[in-house]
Formats: structure tokens, sequence, C-alpha cells
């Protein structure tokens, strides 16, 4: 008959317990969530990324078109008139309510994007509520 | 009665609204999510404040619109002239499609001084909870660490 081993891992985030007979191996046991990278839809990342790249296309669409009224290639009026025109091109849009799966996969697609580095830098580049991210925050 | 505010989700508005912080960071324009007009963005950093010097004129519907929306989102809204916000970061709406001038005070360089900044029309500011409120839900412990560590600097 084949001996079993049976081992318990403890930390602070995880307890486990393992048991083999060196062949098989099974194992139980709980851990907190941020332990683990958790699986996510790669349809909801490449929305969530094109969301962000669109709105930072809109920050250096901004960016630009202040530099050229600021180098006067266009004027005040020019520069005024395309806000208000080509708003979309130009302006963040509304935020948007965002379940804690949304909050979730763009706080680890953060990690990765260069500048995010306040709430404000997330919120404006997934385009998250104020209420999404406090009910995030307050929600156990 | 004026007041200050210092908790997270605390906000004002008002016609004018005068800025001290320590550093500022122009974000572009953005659809504002309770008067739903398009605004210039700043975020304050490093012990800064926000206080209302001139009170907002708003028509009862605006002003019932504005409460509803901070009643939804969890903040709460202040509009007495004098009350202001302090906090160690800040995100400022102001109505405006230019950059206001900043004037810096008691340093010699603009890094080092304190810098004033007098929004002359509609502003709404709000203080923000940190990043790391919401990293800490769902990344590692040495994740958060780094962006505690990048807050610092």
């Amino acid at each position: 008959m084949n001996s079993i081993t049976i081992s318990t891992v403890v930390s602070n985030d995880m307890k486990i317990t393992v048991a083999t007979d060196g062949n098989i191996t099974a194992f139980a046991g709980v851990a907190k969530n941020n332990t683990f990278n958790i699986e996510r839809s790669v349809d909801r990342d490449k929305e969530l990324l094109i969301r962000a790249v669109n709105n930072r296309t809109r920050e250096r669409n901004f960016f630009r078109l202040y530099a050229d009224m600021l180098e006067q290639s266009i004027t005040e009026e020019e520069y005024s008139q395309q806000l208000e025109e080509r708003q979309d091109e130009y302006v963040l849009p509304l935020p948007v309510e965002a379940d804690m799966a949304d909050i979730e996969t763009a706080v680890q697609l953060s990690r990765h994007i260069m500048g995010v580095e306040s709430m404000d830098d997330f919120q404006s580049l997934f385009s998250f509520s104020d209420g999404s991210i406090h009910r995030a925050i307050t929600t156990k | 009665m004026a007041s200050e505010f210092v908790n997270i989700g605390d906000a004002i508005e008002g016609s004018k609204v005068e800025i001290y912080t320590r550093k500022e960071t122009w974000k572009g324009m953005r659809l504002d999510p309770m008067t739903k007009k398009v605004m210039m963005v700043c975020e304050l950093d490093r012990n800064c404040s926000a206080e209302i010097t001139e009170t907002a004129t708003l028509t009862d519907e605006q002003r019932q619109a504005h409460d509803q929306y901070a009643n939804n989102v969890g903040i709460t809204l202040h509009r007495n002239l004098g009350d202001k916000l302090k906090a160690l970061a800040i995100t400022v709406y102001t109505d405006s499609k230019k950059r206001l001038p900043v004037e810096v005070k008691e340093g010699q360089t603009a890094t080092h001084g304190g810098h004033l900044i007098s929004c002359p029309k509609y502003t709404f500011a709000i203080i923000k909870y940190p990043f790391v409120a919401i990293a800490s839900k769902f990344l590692p412990t040495n994740e958060i660490k780094k962006i505690e560590n990048k807050n610092k600097d």
C-alpha cells in the first residue's frame, strides 16, 4: 500500500492542505483573491483597453489643439470652435457605471499602462463613475 | 456657516473658488458628470485646498439635479461661502476652456512654492479616494507598496 503524505501551507493570505501518494496530489483550502490572477474575459479586457486608448487619444488631441492655440497656429476662436464642434475628439466622455468585475479587470490592466498613479488617472482612463468606485470600495 | 471638509467624498461648488496647492496637473477637457458641461479638469496634489469665494448661482432645477447626483454617487456637496476642502488630493472641474494662471508663493521656484489658482467661473471640486484604496482590493501586497512609493515621490 502506498503511503500518503499530508502537509499544510499556512500564510497570511492562504491556508492549503496538500495530500500526495507520490503519483497524484490533491489539495484543498482557502486563499484571498489577491493571491491569484483570477481569469478574466479576454473580450472584456479588449473592450476596456480600447476605451482606454480612445480616452488617451482624446487627451492627446486636446493638448495638440491647445499647443496649436498657444503657438498661435490657430486663433482662440478657432480653438473654441473645434472644441464645440468636434467634442468627441477632444473631450473625455461622461463616466459610465462599472461593476466589480470591470473594475478588477481595469486595476489589473492599469499595472501595465503608463501614468496611472492616482484615482483620477484610473477613472478618467476607463471612464468609471465616482459611484462605481465608491460602491467597489465600500463593498466587502 | 462656512466650514472645512476633509473627508473622501466631500465636494464644493461655487461661482468663484480659490485654490491652494503644492502641485497641480491639468488633465484636459472633460464632461462634468454633475453639470453635464464641458469643463477643464485639474488635479491638485500635496496638501491642497479649495475654498468657495462666491456662492454658485443655481436654479432650483439645477440645485435639485446636483443634489440628486451627489446622493446617487455618495458625495456630500457643500455650497456656503467660505466652505473649504482640505486634502492630500483634490480633483477640480472649472468652467474654462484654457488652463488658469498659477501664482507661485513662498518659494523661489514653481516646484517648491505654494501655488494659488483663482477660478473665476463655476467650479466643482471633490476629494477623491486615493488610488491605493481600489488597487488594494485586487492587487498583491508588493504591487500596493510600489503604488504607495510612487505617490511619495
